[in-house]
């Protein structure tokens, strides 16, 4: 590169097409799911060590036992050794998979997901048993103290855990795309999910409020309280659930006397409401003076003092700290204790449960006094209505947890199950002096299941009692974008059913980090989210370098503040760090900007976020995890810190040393991530050309976006010029592009899925936006490009149907291959002594039960062979189960069959089969059956502007509008789905397909560019073609012009999973309900179709009594039996002598006198249930004499 | 016959793949006729039948067999262009000779490639890469057919490739199969369309209407002309006068920009057109593409005997009817 070229490129600014280059690298270095693989990489590298740490050690003395030839002395001596069990450093294995025969081997993920095997690693853990001598010695010296013996078992087997895949200890993570394909994966695939029994497995992120941070809310009235502050504490990286704090100000009057505007605080264990000054005065700071200098800072501030003074004057009574800890204590839960006891308690309340992120140690008071403090004056300042109440849907307040912490906070407690587990083996073994073995005591099972279970069902925490349900989902696998939305999917654990419509909605601060489209419709809206496509969760960094770093930069801790006053001077700052009051500074810009640099040169994390907030004069610093982050460019000077030529370097070649990659442009301090709550205190340019001085605000802006098409999520993403749609519309087609079929994986022909649709021709789109690169939307595609006419012909294309062209059918168009994977295993037989199943071709000689398949395309193993064609009830794989032929009953069957059969409405050829063995060492085989889908009427299409269809009637070619060019339509849609919709974007693709296909190149429809419908008609106008893409058409019947011109042009257009092959369904006879006799429902078990209440009342208002009668009675459960027409009680039917008499007492010896009837089964059922309770329904046909009252 | 019309036709131009002719002194149900009959009701050969011995390639049966189907078969005649097969053969149902079929009414083809043995046989620089089975490699057990590969020379000559890919092989991969091909029309499937394009177009009658057109000022003249994509008007530099543009028949596509754009530059609504364009009812100017299954030429003659033989059934109907 010549010099002079150089300068040139130095002087050029940067544009919006730029910035693609950025997102690439950004792409490149994170891929899609990096959120995920990051949290798990946290979880295994850090938060499993830090928790094995955490659990501390195991200490045990034997106890004294009584029994019989028992040595006393020696015991009581033993009894004075303290025992400690200790867990040091983890190690983790690659993954390994233990066969039935012990065996131990290295597993690959498609060897777990076709085998049915969890992808899991072990995990070891150093331990050490130490043996103290504590005769002399008091329990607190223990840790300074020397043990007598030592034993250290090394790598200790504690379970297995299940990898990530691509996460940093999957085998995976390392491999090149031809690696990868030969180990059987696709090469597009991000991992970031997991294999659980050979199901894949993601872990949806859950949305909470975040912790530590005080929020002031007005209550709604009517209500005992006009406003409640509200924290919940919890300790960085605690064990213990969080302890919410809770400040209620009262509102004024009531029955109780009480003046009004007092401000009580919850506080935990506690029973009652305490007064918040009786707080303030537990907690040391006893005097009225200093305890309004904690609160109102300004004395000068009269109204705000009026405010505080009615629950200065409720505690006016204590004034003491011992008694303020005494007036606590006594709302405790302990009852009858000494004075000395209840203070004491209360203390310990004070200092442990109360606000414990701010300390839990002794002599925290003081900082506990500052947060509180705070509270309350926040608390007054809104009361006041100086600030306003807090957003609770506020994106910045919220927190993501993602895999790694709901791993962390599973793992704890099953380490917690564990320990105990230990302890009492330990115990177990000191009491009865046996040797304690640390191989054998520490059970692999605790961790082993307890992580497989939950993430195999969702349900979160303890088998009996799980805290959360569906927080692992199985990876959806329909088309490639709906697996990678799925991956980045976020859930709101919210009631469903609430119907408040405030969280559900977006928020301003949701921009650029949830889609604002991607969301289901229904019960879920809005609760449900997709996290946009640069947005990233943040894993947590230690807080102690910041603290470190604020100590040197001159902080003034709380504990050395002269005087709390000095805080509502506005020249000094508090300083939070993770909510946590650390302390004030006097020169806060200074403070904030040297910490930015730092940031920017990744001297602290470059994930901590840094908010300066110059009206309440604080500065919120967190390093906590999941807050949501996105990228922009930073703005220095009106200009982008990003230049021309790092552009330039990071278009380089990988092995070029200049080239950037996206971590320099962070480290370069080009490029930082903001979070939502840092936003607030940004501005952003929208496009670097606002930073242009001609612009307005220009000289105010501090970042720049890096695209604005980037707020949007995976499936967005694929919606060509969604900026021209009705949102709605983007909604729609967000949730349609999941069912889409395409080519799921490119290792399609090698996985066994349950179900997979296969689009045998999918064609890149011709309008593309330029985010698909990332998405591999050109390389995995999910729909074709067909040429769409938008008009009426013959009338088959109403209601959102379409025509579609046989002719095109004919030649491959939209054509899909089905297949449809079946499974089996030979299961251990549970009864003892008996073998287990065995899979077999089942011959009716010695097999009960056997079905009404056909078992003659079975081969001598029970297993259908590939290429046979199979259709339905067929059986697929044969498999016995040996019959217990106790109870001395002679019977030819020694088996009994429990094959395999195709489902009765499928048809198709058997395309692998697969045969393996289970974890247990048992036979396990899948059997895949593909079958050819080909479009027929009935089938559902999409656009990709939520403008779904099914087809209504195809043409053949001839029969199809042509112009004169001899172009024929492949789809016609009709015209009226179109003005009530508004999706321009469908007609804007429409036009744009048409004037690149004549050019030959891709055309671009990526969101918030420049360009305009205007100029797309003029290239096509150019090209010879009417430039609103209208033609002349020719009715293919008659071959007349048509009277109007039609627009007509390419659109891409997807296949749905919604088949009529797959929902047509119709039955005369067949199974009915064993119970109630009547007819079952569902196509599934050849049900019938119900006629319900509406159906009835339209009958009832026809007046058509017969078929009525018919519908629900004739045709459901009909049912005959005899009554007697004396008693009324049904009649006996002695079938063996063909005779039929009444045995009730009264007419048990007279000559019968039976009648039959027909009733409902459901009638009968009704009158044997009445009989079980002791009434006796009697059946009358004579009317007369139940009227007459003859019986 | 009342009315009877003598319609004719005239060839524009022709070669080994398309050929565009115009019909003219009939009206547009007998130009449709004729569109509809060489899409739907020439006869030709295509597979229609596989049966496979081995396929161990990346792509299902029923996938390469329908790839197969697509490919166009061309039935050679004596001058070699791929003449009508009904001259050959007879549709498969219509076989009286035998039972499953015969050389009456089917031809077969044979498919066998092996990757391992088409890799060795290759130069060193392209050894490894994939083996693309293309319809070159189908061996006909006949003369009389063969596959068309290509439509015609030129393409033979430009192409890269040996013939229509069928699938790709890579090592350890192999395809063998035996296809039969049968007679029929494209009503049963698109295979057995002779067609890529059978279209026609209308010829325009364009009135220009020189004593209005010169009340407009340059300015709008110039929009006029502009105003139409396929540019049927031309404006004359020199004299400011609008006139037909070169070859404007071939070109004309009625969009009905012009009529807008005039009605807005009219003095008095009730003025007349400057140029009015209209579709002429009576010439029509044919283009018909071949897959290369037969030649253009053949196709509108095969299309037009179809057509007679229709119409000879239905008179033969008729007549029983009356009788």
């Amino acid at each position: 590169m010549d010099v002079d070229h150089y300068e040139d490129q130095y002087e050029e600014e940067v544009t919006q097409e730029d910035s693609w280059a950025v997102i690439s690298a950004y792409f490149e270095e994170k891929g899609l799911v990096r959120q995920q693989l990051d949290s798990f990489d946290e979880f295994i590298q850090n938060t499993m060590q830090e928790l094995i740490d955490d659990t501390g050690s195991i200490r045990v003395s034997p106890n004294i036992q009584h029994t019989v030839g028992y040595d006393l002395e020696k015991a009581e001596e033993n009894s004075k050794k303290v025992y400690e069990v200790k867990f040091g450093q983890v190690y983790l294995s690659k993954p390994t998979n233990v066969e039935k025969d012990q065996s131990v081997s290295n597993i690959f993920p498609h060897e777990a997901r076709l085998r049915n095997l969890t992808y899991s690693a072990p995990l070891y853990c150093d331990v050490t048993l130490k043996q103290y001598d504590m005769t002399n010695a008091k329990m607190s010296d223990l840790p300074n103290m020397d043990p007598e013996t030592t034993e250290e078992a090394s790598k200790v087997f504690m379970g297995y855990v299940p990898i990530m895949l691509r996460s940093q200890f999957c085998v995976l993570a390392d491999k090149n795309d031809f690696e990868l394909c030969e180990l059987g994966e696709c090469i597009y695939d991000q991992g970031g999910y997991f294999v659980i029994n050979g199901s894949e497995k993601v872990i949806v992120a859950s949305e909470r409020m975040s912790n530590n941070h005080v929020y002031a809310f007005k209550k709604k009235q009517p209500s005992k309280f006009s406003w409640v502050v509200e924290t919940r504490s919890q300790v960085e990286n605690s064990t213990r659930p969080t302890s919410t704090l809770y400040l209620q100000m009262y509102q004024k009057g009531g029955r109780g006397a009480i003046e009004g505007n007092q401000i009580r605080t919850t506080l935990p264990y506690i029973r009652t409401d305490v007064p918040v000054v009786i707080v303030f005065r537990a907690l040391g700071t006893t005097d009225d003076r200093s305890i309004i200098e904690h609160v109102v800072y300004d004395l000068t501030d009269g109204e705000m003092m009026d405010m505080f003074r009615p629950s200065l004057e409720e505690a006016f009574v204590i004034q003491r700290q011992d008694v303020a800890l005494d007036f606590i204590g006594r709302r405790g839960s302990a009852k009858d204790v000494t004075r000395r006891e209840r203070v004491q308690y209360a203390g310990s309340i004070l200092q442990k449960e109360v606000l414990p992120h701010v300390g839990t140690e002794e002599h925290c008071e003081t900082r506990k006094v500052f947060f509180l403090g705070y509270a309350v004056h926040k608390l007054l300042m809104c009361r006041l209505g100086r600030s306003d109440e807090d957003d609770r849907d506020h994106f910045g307040k919220k927190r993501l947890d993602l895999a790694g912490p709901l791993l962390g906070g599973l793992f704890r407690m099953l380490l917690r199950k564990l320990t105990k587990d230990v302890r009492s083996t330990l115990q177990r073994c000191l009491d009865s002096g046996k040797h304690f073995n640390i191989d054998a005591s520490i059970r692999s099972t605790y961790i082993t299941s307890g992580l497989k279970y939950s993430l195999a069902t969702g349900n979160w925490g303890d088998r009996a009692n799980p805290s959360k349900a569906g927080v692992s989902q199985v990876l959806n696998r329909l088309a490639y974008a709906s697996t990678l939305s799925h991956l980045r999917r976020c859930n709101t654990p919210l009631a469903r059913s609430g119907k408040q419509a405030k969280p559900r909605q977006l928020h301003n601060t949701h921009w650029g980090m949830v889609c604002p489209a991607e969301t289901p419709e229904g019960q879920a809206v809005g609760l449900v989210k997709n996290l946009a496509l640069m947005a990233y969760i943040s894993t947590g960094s230690p807080q102690a370098p910041i603290l470190e770093f604020l100590e040197e930069f001159g902080t003034t801790n709380l504990t050395e503040l002269t005087s709390p006053r000095l805080v509502a001077d506005p020249r000094t700052c508090s300083i939070f760090v993770n909510g946590a009051w650390i302390g004030v500074h006097d020169d806060p810009e200074k403070l904030v900007n040297t910490l930015r640099a730092s940031r920017r040169s990744i001297d602290i994390d470059a994930e901590v976020s840094i908010v300066r907030d110059i009206a309440d004069s604080e500065m919120r610093i967190y390093t906590d995890a999941g807050r949501i982050c996105r990228p922009l460019f930073i703005v220095k000077n009106q200009k982008l810190a990003i230049q021309k030529t790092d552009i330039a370097c990071l278009q380089l070649n990988p092995e070029n040393p200049d080239k950037l990659t996206w971590s320099h442009l962070l480290a370069k301090g080009l490029i930082e991530y903001v979070d939502t709550e840092e936003e607030e205190t940004t501005m952003v340019a929208m496009d670097p050309k606002d930073l242009d001085p001609s612009m307005s605000y220009s000289s105010t802006y501090t970042h720049c976006e890096i695209h604005p098409s980037m707020i949007l999520g995976i499936c967005a993403s694929i919606i060509p010029f969604p900026d021209h749609n009705q949102s709605p519309r983007n909604t729609y087609q967000s949730a349609m592009g999941k069912q889409a079929m395409g080519i799921y994986c490119s290792n399609y022909q090698v996985r066994m899925d349950t179900m997979a649709h296969v689009l045998h021709y999918p064609q890149k789109p011709l309008v593309t936006t330029r985010a698909m690169e990332f998405l591999h939307f050109r390389e995995l595609p999910s729909g074709v490009n067909c040429c769409v006419a938008i008009m009426i012909y013959t009338g088959y294309n109403q209601e959102d149907s379409l025509i579609m062209n046989q002719s095109a059918i004919d030649r491959g168009l939209f054509r899909s291959s089905y297949f449809r994977c079946y499974v089996d295993e030979e299961q251990g037989s549970k009864a003892a002594g008996l073998t287990s199943e065995r899979f077999e071709k089942p011959v009716f000689e010695n097999t009960k039960g056997m079905k009404h398949g056909d078992y003659n395309k079975l081969d001598d193993d029970g297993l259908v062979q590939p290429g046979t064609r199979v259709s339905g009830e067929d059986i697929l794989i044969g498999k016995t189960a040996p019959v217990d032929q106790g109870l001395g009953q002679p019977t030819r069957f020694t088996k009994r069959d429990s094959s395999t059969s195709m489902k009765a409405t499928e048809n198709g050829i058997v395309d692998q089969v697969l045969l393996s063995t289970t974890s247990d060492g048992f036979r396990f085989t899948k059997v895949r059956v593909r079958n050819t889908r080909i479009p027929q009427i009935g089938d559902k299409f999409a656009s990709r502007h939520g403008q779904k269809g099914t087809i209504g009637m195809t043409y053949r070619q001839e029969d199809m509008p042509f112009t004169a060019e001899g172009v024929v339509p492949d789809i016609i849609v009709n015209p009226h789905a179109i003005p009530s919709r508004m999706t321009i974007a469908q007609l804007v693709e429409c036009l744009l397909g048409k004037v690149v296909v004549f050019q030959g190149c891709e055309g671009d429809a990526t969101p918030f560019t420049d360009v305009t419908v205007d100029e797309i008609s003029k290239r096509l106008h150019s090209m010879g073609y009417q430039k609103e893409g209208n033609e002349a058409l020719y009715q293919g019947h008659t071959g007349r012009p048509l009277n109007s011109r039609v627009f007509i042009g390419p659109t891409f257009y997807q296949r749905l999973k919604h088949l009529v092959d797959d929902k047509v369904h119709s039955r005369a006879r067949g199974p009915t309900a064993m119970l109630t006799r009547q007819p079952l429902e569902g196509r599934g078990r050849d049900g019938g179709l119900r006629m319900g209440e509406m159906e009835r009342d339209c009958l009832v208002t026809h007046g058509c009594a017969n078929f009525i009668r018919d519908r629900f009675f004739t045709s459901s459960d009909m049912y005959r039996i005899h009554i007697c027409e004396t008693c009324g009680c049904v009649a006996h039917q002695d079938l063996k002598n063909q005779k039929l008499k009444c045995l009730s007492s009264g007419c048990r010896n007279k000559p019968p006198n039976v009648c039959q009837v027909d009733i409902p089964y459901a009638a009968k059922l009704l009158f044997q249930e009445l009989q079980s309770m002791c009434i006796q329904p009697k059946l009358y046909t004579d009317t007369r004499k139940t009227r007459d009252n003859k019986y | 016959m009342p009315n009877q019309r003598f319609p004719k036709c005239k060839i524009v131009s022709s070669s080994q793949s398309s050929l565009s002719f115009e019909l003219y002194d009939t009206d547009v149900s007998m130009a449709n006729t004729l569109r509809r009959c060489m899409i739907a009701e020439v006869p030709t050969m295509a597979i229609d039948l596989v049966e496979f011995e081995n396929n161990t390639s990346c792509l299902q049966d029923e996938y390469i067999a329908h790839r197969l189907g697509m490919i166009p078969c061309k039935v050679i005649n004596a001058d070699f262009k791929g003449g009508d097969c009904a001259e050959e053969f007879v549709p498969h149902f219509e076989c009286t000779a035998c039972e499953d079929f015969c050389d009456k009414c089917a031809v077969e083809f044979t498919l066998d490639v092996d990757y391992d043995v088409e890799n060795g046989k290759r130069a060193d620089d392209e050894k490894g890469t994939p083996v693309v089975v293309t319809s070159a490699d189908l061996q006909s057990k006949s003369d009389k057919v063969m596959i068309a590969s290509f439509v015609d020379n030129e393409e033979r000559e430009s192409s890269q490739d040996q013939g229509i890919s069928i699938v790709k092989l890579t090592s350890g991969q192999a395809i063998k199969l035996k296809a039969t091909a049968r007679m029929g029309i494209s009503k049963e499937h698109a295979k057995w369309c002779p067609v890529g394009v059978a279209t026609y177009r209308f010829i325009p009658e364009v009135f220009l209407n020189q004593e209005q057109l010169a009340k407009l000022s340059l300015d709008q003249k110039k929009q006029l002309v502009d105003c139409c994509p396929d540019r049927i008007l031309t404006l004359d530099d020199a004299t400011g006068k609008i006139e037909l543009a070169e070859g404007y028949e071939d070109r004309a596509t009625f969009t009905e920009d012009l009529k807008y754009i005039q009605s807005a530059m009219k003095f008095h609504p009730e003025d007349e057109d400057f140029v009015r364009v209209t579709q002429s009812t009576n010439r029509f100017i044919f283009t018909v593409e071949s897959t290369g299954s037969m030649h253009p030429e053949e196709i509108v003659k095969s299309a037009l005997k179809r057509l007679q033989l229709k119409l000879s059934n239905l008179t033969e109907v008729i007549t029983r009817l009356d009788a």
